[in-house]
């Protein structure tokens, strides 16, 4: 029983990933584990390290808490015996990397030889966290005499919405259609109207771009979708701004403080990324 | 008086006030599909509501669209409370009607957080604003009923003797009606042989897309002290082999693990001793007064992928405390080239544990050529010497005389 005995780059067996269910502006764990084996045994295999990366970039190039990891928080060797040991790598990703496409877990293994190894994942389905953040405002029109036909009020940014997720949203409202409640409840059915439009443009007339007209018995009407806010890196970054117009009637017979809830939601962006 | 309010209230429409909170939430996934599912059929998900803002939201979640009457929720709270910086899952389950038509349907999951204030809550009519989350809900609805199951994970515990070993299984229904996996366990000896003591199990309803964790106990009685597998199989032809120990009664207590099997270099030559150190822990509740390695050897042969034993090896007792981790140590001298395995146990408290290996890589000798080097150089010089001599003539170098017409030198 003689042969001779010389050096085998090591082999990386499957590539296994997990990772956290995303949450809302929280960075989370995901570790890629493999088996390697090296037929000098399991101690000839000195290193290992690990890549996460999206799989429609580029394998290599700079570190981009966007769209690639390198070994963020190490990797380890454990659990050698005979000719296997495993490789656990683990990685602390940004809450807003893209969790619209598919990523890769790549690993590497040297032993002492300098042979390498490696393998990839399959492709990885991120779960996806629509999310945004709310500086939440109260609009505050003060006073109104009964029986106002209502106006116009232009505001930019009204509500400060931070997507906090992982891919790109849009905005919907619901809530204002209609009356506003008021207190106390006034007599002979009076009613409060709110109404509001988005439209393109900060200032000037762009509102009439909504084709509203307020009067004391018209309904209101919710804002129309398609109004996007980026995930932090995206790209392009900038956010496609809309002003709402807001405009306010009451009925003769109102005398009270009248006051509406707004749901700002976030829907799916077409596209998400 | 009519007229002088007016006046006064076209004065403050100019004013805008506003008054900020900052309330976050967010939800995954973002998409919810149930796909390939039947009528009458069930199905469900688990949505994760999540908040990293610093208040406690008060939501309402509620389905909208086509398939608005056959979602139901768990919990089934008309408002459910979400803790600052908190995750928390909620269940979306589907029953499909019997009488729908097969198709694509679309709906909605919208989460909404409510306010929290008074009614009015302010002094000064306005509009305020609460941030929510609308998750799509795609469901197909075919006609072709799908069986199928994933044994997610199956683990064993040692036991002890008269006591049943208890394997737990998880199991996720993958397709889109009830089963009821049919399970069979074959105990094997520490051979893998079989001890022909078996156990069939279908007990276990599973609905659709749900993951189910549950344990079959099976009784030792009649099985000696020692090492077993447990070999697992099912009706879908998945199989798993675990290890386990039937234990004298009182050693449960008495758990120790080999970690690792490592040598000091792996790279040696023959005669070059190497020492083998086991990393081993007393997991258990019971100080172990005496642990020691024992290895057996192997040189392999990769033609025929077998291995032949060339020797054992034993260590040294010691004691370990609870909880303490001890290196244990041997050492082993390879007689000739070749790879080794050396495979380890411990050995402690009328235990033993797992078997733990390293490879031994053992190569041939470098061989010394200089005397043959010092002796070629020696000829060569000799016959340089000869052949520069003059020949019997005195007058012709031997290397002439003898090429020198073959040569062509005058």
């Amino acid at each position: 029983m003689n042969f001779s005995v010389s050096n085998v780059a090591p082999t990386v067996g499957t590539v296994t990933c997990t990772f956290q269910t995303p949450s809302e502006a929280v960075d989370y764990n995901v570790t890629c584990n493999a088996s390697i084996t090296d037929t000098n045994g399991w101690q000839d295999v000195v290193a290992c390290n690990a890549t996460w990366f999206k799989a429609t970039s580029l394998v290599g190039g700079a570190a981009n808490e966007n769209n690639k990891y390198y070994n963020a928080t190490g990797c380890t060797l454990t659990s050698g015996t005979s000719n296997t040991v495993n490789c656990n790598c683990g990685f602390r990703v940004r809450y807003f990397a893209d969790g619209s496409v598919n990523w890769i877990g790549n690993i590497t293994a040297r032993d002492s030889s300098n042979g390498l190894g490696r393998a990839e994942s399959a492709l990885q389905s991120l779960t996806v966290c629509r999310a945004l953040d709310l500086t939440r405002s109260t609009v505050q029109w003060g006073s109104l005499a009964p029986g106002y036909a209502g106006t116009w009020f232009n505001i930019t940014n009204i509500t400060v919405a931070n997507n906090t997720g992982n891919v790109n949203i849009s905005f919907q409202f619901t809530g204002a259609t209609a009356d506003m409640p008021c207190s106390p409840s006034p007599a002979n059915n009076a009613l409060a109207k709110i109404k509001y439009c988005a439209a393109i443009g900060a200032t000037g007339t762009a509102y009439a771009s909504c084709g509203m007209v307020l009067t004391q018995t018209q309904t209101g009407s919710d804002i129309a979708g398609g109004w996007a806010k980026n995930r932090q890196g995206a790209t392009p970054a900038t956010i496609e701004n809309r002003t709402i117009f807001w405009a306010v009637a009451t009925d003769s017979g109102i005398n009270g403080t009248c006051v509406i809830t707004v749901n700002q939601y976030a829907v799916q962006a077409n596209p998400e990324m | 008086m009519e007229h002088k309010n007016t006046l006064a209230i076209i004065s403050l429409l100019g004013i805008l006030l506003m008054i900020s909170n900052v309330s976050a939430i967010g939800v995954s996934p973002g998409t919810v599909v149930f796909d390939k599912m039947v009528r009458g059929g069930y199905a469900e998900k688990t949505l994760t509501i999540s908040t990293a803002g610093s208040e406690d939201l008060v939501m309402k979640v509620e389905a909208g669209g086509a398939i608005k009457d056959w979602v139901s929720f768990d919990p089934m709270e008309s408002q459910i409370t979400l803790l600052k910086k908190s995750a928390k899952p909620i269940t979306v389950k589907i029953n499909v009607p019997n009488t729908v038509r097969n198709g694509q349907y679309e709906g909605t999951i919208i989460i909404s957080t409510l306010y929290q204030g008074s009614e009015g809550g302010s002094d000064v009519s306005g509009a305020r604003f609460m941030p929510g989350v609308i998750v799509k809900v795609q469901l197909t609805i075919g006609g072709e009923e799908i069986t199928g199951y994933e044994l997610k994970s199956v683990s064993v515990k040692d036991t002890e003797q008269n006591y049943p070993v208890e394997f737990n299984i998880k199991i996720e229904n993958t397709g889109n009606v009830v089963v009821t996996p049919r399970l069979h366990i074959a105990i094997l000896d520490g051979e893998r042989k079989d001890t022909g003591k078996s156990l069939d199990y279908a007990e276990s309803q599973i609905l659709p897309t749900v993951t189910k964790q549950f344990t079959i106990k099976m009784p030792t009685k009649g099985m000696e002290l020692g090492a077993y597998y447990g070999k697992l199989t099912d009706d879908l032809n998945h199989e798993q082999t675990l290890f386990f120990q039937v234990l004298a009664p009182g050693t449960l207590a008495i758990v120790g693990t080999l970690e690792q099997v490592s040598l000091n270099k792996i790279w040696v030559k023959p005669q070059e001793t190497v020492k083998i150190d086991a990393t081993f822990t007393n997991e258990g509740e019971v100080f172990i007064d005496s642990a020691k390695l024992k290895t057996e050897v192997y040189i392999l042969d990769p033609t025929y992928n077998t291995k032949e034993l060339v020797g054992v090896t034993e260590g040294e007792s010691m004691s370990v405390p609870v909880g303490g981790t001890t290196t244990l140590t041997a050492y082993f001298t390879p007689p000739k080239a070749g790879r080794y395995s050396i495979e380890g146990v411990v050995v402690y408290s009328g235990k033993k544990t797992e078997m733990k290996s390293s490879v031994l890589n053992v190569l041939e000798e470098a061989k010394n050529y200089t005397l043959y080097y010092l002796l070629i150089g020696a000829v060569v010089l000799l016959v340089v010497f000869y052949l520069t001599r003059m020949t019997e003539d005195g007058r012709t170098r031997r290397f002439r005389k003898l090429w020198g017409d073959y040569l062509n030198i005058k």
